[in-house]
This record gives C-alpha cells, sequence and structure tokens, in this order.
C-alpha cells in the first residue's frame, strides 16, 4: 500500500436529518465511518479533507419505494 | 553430586519472596494472538501491493506492501506449529519482488498505547527490559529484523535488531530484549502506541538501522543485513507462540484459551457471521452471501424519517467502528416491506441500497433507512465492524 490511506469516495449519511455518519470506500472496501476521532478511518477522512484531497458528498437524495 | 530432596515442610515460609520467583505468573502477554488461533477475517487470502493488505487474516495482525513495495503472497492460518501450538501464521511467496528506495514488506501488530503504559515496564530506564519471544521457521535462512516503533513519541523513534534463521524449515525460537530509552512515551490512552514488525523486505532507503538501538535518523525498520524473503518462490515462513513482556528474560507461552482470545480480539473486530462464516456479498442481486443474520424487527421505520433497529455488540469495542455491509451482489441489505399491514408469509424480501447501518458510540450498530415510502418490517444482512488501531 501506499503511504497514504487511499479513499475515493465519501458521503454524508443523514438520520434525522442530520449528518451521522461518513459513507468511506477505503483501500477499496466501503465502510461507514463514525464520528469518532479515535476512529482511524474518521482521523484519516479529516486528515484528506483538511488538506485539501478529499470532498466530502452531500448526503443522497431519498427515493421512493 | 548428591541430591537433596526438598519438601514443602523443609522450606521456611520467608525463603520464598517474589523477588526470587522469576516468573509473573498473572497475566504477562502484552500481544494479542500471539498463537494465532483466532482468524476472524479469513484463513487464506493472496496478497499483493493494494490487495488484501492491511487485516485480512488472524486477527489483530497487520500486514503491508509498504510504499507499493513488489511481490505476491498468500497469507493464511495454517496448522504447521510446534509442539505445544495448534497454529502459526504463513506466508508463501507466489510472485518474487525485490524492494528498492523506500519499499518495506512487513507484518506487525499495533499495540494500544494504555497497554504499554501500564504494563509495568520502567520505559524510560535504560536498565528497564521488556523481551519479545517467538517461534519462526522458513526455507529462508539468514538475517532478519525485528522491532519496535513508538507511536507516541512522534517522529521517527524505532529499537530495531537482528535475528537469525540458521536452519532451513526448522521451528526456532527467538528472543529478543529492548531496553528503556529516556525519551519514550507511552499515552494513557487507547490509541497507537507502538507497532511490533518482523520485516521480510527492505529498500535501500530504508536500511539503514543500527542493530540492537534505538534510533531516530530516519525511517528504517532494518539493517542493511536483512534478507529480501521475496527473492523466491520457494520461500515460505511461519511463526507463532509471540510473547512481548516485561523483563530482560522471556518465560513460557502465556497459554489462552480460543474463548478468552476470541473475546479480546473482538475489542477489534466482530462480525454478524458465525466465527468460521467469512463475509462475502452474495452471487447475484437478489441472493446473499455468507453471514447474513435475521435483523430485529424494525421499530418505527419507514414514512420519510430515517427509521432504526439496534444491536448491542458483544464486546465493546476499543473506538466506534466502522461498519462493512454484506448483502447481495451489490452490497445491498434486504427488508420487507407490507405498506401499513402486518407482513405475511407473502411478502418477499427485496433489497434496496438506501439500507445503511452505523455505530454509535454506545457501541450499538443503528439501522438507517434512508428509502421513503412504505413501513419496513425488517431488514437482514451481514456486517463487520473494525475498530482496529
Amino acid at each position: 500500500m501506499n503511504s497514504t490511506t487511499n479513499i475515493t469516495s465519501a458521503q454524508w449519511i443523514q438520520v434525522g436529518g442530520e449528518n451521522k455518519f461518513i459513507n468511506a470506500t477505503i483501500d477499496g472496501q466501503v465502510f461507514m465511518v463514525p464520528f469518532d476521532t479515535n476512529n482511524k478511518h474518521y482521523v484519516e477522512i479529516l486528515k484528506q479533507v483538511a488538506e485539501g484531497d478529499l470532498t466530502i458528498d452531500a448526503a443522497p437524495v431519498l427515493d421512493e419505494e | 553430586m548428591a541430591l537433596i530432596k526438598l519438601n514443602t515442610r523443609s522450606i521456611p515460609d520467608n525463603a520464598v519472596t517474589p523477588a526470587k520467583v522469576s516468573q509473573n505468573l498473572g497475566r504477562r502477554n502484552i500481544i494479542i494472538n500471539g498463537q494465532f488461533q483466532v482468524a476472524q477475517y479469513a484463513t487464506s487470502v493472496s496478497s499483493t501491493d493494494g490487495t488484501n493488505e492491511d487485516y485480512t487474516t488472524v486477527d489483530r495482525w497487520f500486514f503491508r506492501y509498504g510504499n507499493n513495495a513488489p511481490g505476491t503472497m498468500t497469507i493464511s492460518q495454517s496448522d504447521d506449529a510446534p509442539v505445544g501450538f495448534a497454529n502459526s501464521w504463513k506466508f508463501d511467496v507466489t510472485a518474487t519482488g525485490t524492494s528498492t528506495g523506500n519499499h518495506h514488506t512487513l507484518f506487525s501488530q499495533f499495540i494500544e498505547s494504555e497497554h504499554l503504559r501500564n504494563c509495568g515496564w520502567d520505559y524510560t530506564n535504560p536498565n528497564s527490559y521488556i523481551t519479545l519471544s517467538f517461534w519462526i521457521k522458513s526455507s529462508k535462512t539468514g538475517t532478519y529484523c525485528v522491532g519496535m516503533d513508538a507511536n507516541d513519541v512522534g517522529g521517527n523513534f524505532k529499537f530495531v535488531k537482528e535475528y537469525t534463521i540458521n536452519s532451513a524449515n526448522v521451528w526456532e525460537k527467538k528472543t529478543i530484549s529492548m531496553p528503556g530509552h529516556a525519551s519514550l512515551v507511552f499515552n494513557n490512552d487507547n490509541t497507537r502506541g507502538a507497532e511490533l514488525g518482523w520485516n521480510l523486505a527492505s529498500g535501500g532507503d530504508r536500511d539503514n538501522a543500527t542493530d540492537n538501538t534505538w534510533h531516530t535518523a530516519d525511517a528504517s525498520r532494518v539493517t542493511a543485513n536483512q534478507v529480501n524473503f521475496l527473492d523466491s518462490t520457494n520461500n515460505d515462513l511461519y511463526i507463532t507462540g509471540v510473547q512481548l513482556e516485561v523483563g530482560s528474560e522471556a518465560t513460557d507461552f502465556e497459554r489462552m484459551s480460543f474463548s478468552e482470545e476470541l473475546a479480546i480480539c473482538k475489542r477489534y473486530f466482530q462480525k454478524s457471521g458465525d466465527y468460521n462464516q467469512y463475509m462475502t456479498n452474495g452471487a447475484s442481486t437478489t441472493q446473499f452471501g455468507t453471514g447474513a443474520k435475521a435483523w430485529a424487527p424494525c421499530v418505527e421505520w419507514g414514512g420519510h424519517t430515517a427509521g432504526h433497529a439496534t444491536h448491542i455488540l458483544s464486546v465493546e469495542m476499543r473506538a466506534t467502528p466502522s461498519i462493512t455491509k454484506y448483502g447481495n451482489s451489490q452490497a445491498y441489505w434486504g427488508y420487507i416491506s407490507s405498506g401499513g399491514s402486518a407482513p405475511t408469509s407473502d411478502n418477499t424480501l427485496a433489497f434496496h441500497q438506501h439500507l445503511y447501518i452505523g455505530a454509535d458510540g454506545a457501541g450499538l450498530l443503528g439501522v438507517n433507512n434512508q428509502a421513503t415510502g412504505s413501513t419496513i418490517w425488517g431488514a437482514m444482512g451481514g456486517w463487520t465492524a473494525s475498530a482496529e488501531i
């Protein structure tokens, strides 16, 4: 692996209208990442966003059943 | 030589003191799953740069081709082990590679800071030691390097020690003692305190360490004597019985029952399937893979608000875990919906992309329906929860 974790996508997921998780593809695996600064995936997302290497997309538009 | 027989009556009560007892008989191995008996991820994977690195087979054990290092190996839990052990971790080279530059290929275990802070090691004292012991076997003999990367110090602060595999394909026990250092720091928290790493290959920019020394010069994890284990597809290597303990001598390996070890491992990784069900997605859009479990009925689920169900994790995890869901071939979870009526046997399971699961700080898994429309009565799918360091 590269020295940098490869995050290819990130999207907010809302619960009750509030951002609650980040749905992210990290090194090829999809994770629902919580907002916890002891979670290594969340720490890496924050780092890459701060460095301008990652943008978190808006929450998905809900569709009808 | 005369033989003197002793019994308990002939030993004065004050003759045996803690200082004379060579072993700390309590819980002393800082390493988790040191006998490689727990493998919740998988029992075997083919690994190359970018594929099946990180945590992929035996619990708590990490592997990487650092800085895109070359080569391919099959990594597996093996039943080849020295007497007294049932399992080992095996590396079998399937495509050779020659590391250059800053490449480094290694396997390791990350240790929580608090586990080192509280283990009893007087780590800022150079006369105080922590001792690593392990059993290893390889077809590739020669000099290898193992070491500790002290993450809480900041920057580069690594101890590197050479060891030699003397005979091909023979189990050998190695013992390495590491001294404390005035600059060592281990915080009293649950983050990464140290990485204990065994090197398999390294490029020329990463072999500048000096044997048996803490160094800060660069990111080198090996000396220039490190062999290239990946130089032949005939090479394989096994390791087991890994123990890290306070003191200058190695004691007998501390045995753990499977259930004890599994419970400890679940602080870092859990999954919905049975122990030996390795999580997969289904083969089609209408099929589950292995590890899918019936979910609790979904309360207040449906309409235009996010509903939820909860599941209590079996062990409190190190941190709020990241969740990966498993379902049909698109990793969608299944659900039963019957509008406002109670479900019947006529209701079929459908799959939808907007069934999400995550974990909150209390260790519960929340299931969130991002789809709108009919009430959902139940959902089903598989999940893994990772709070690895």
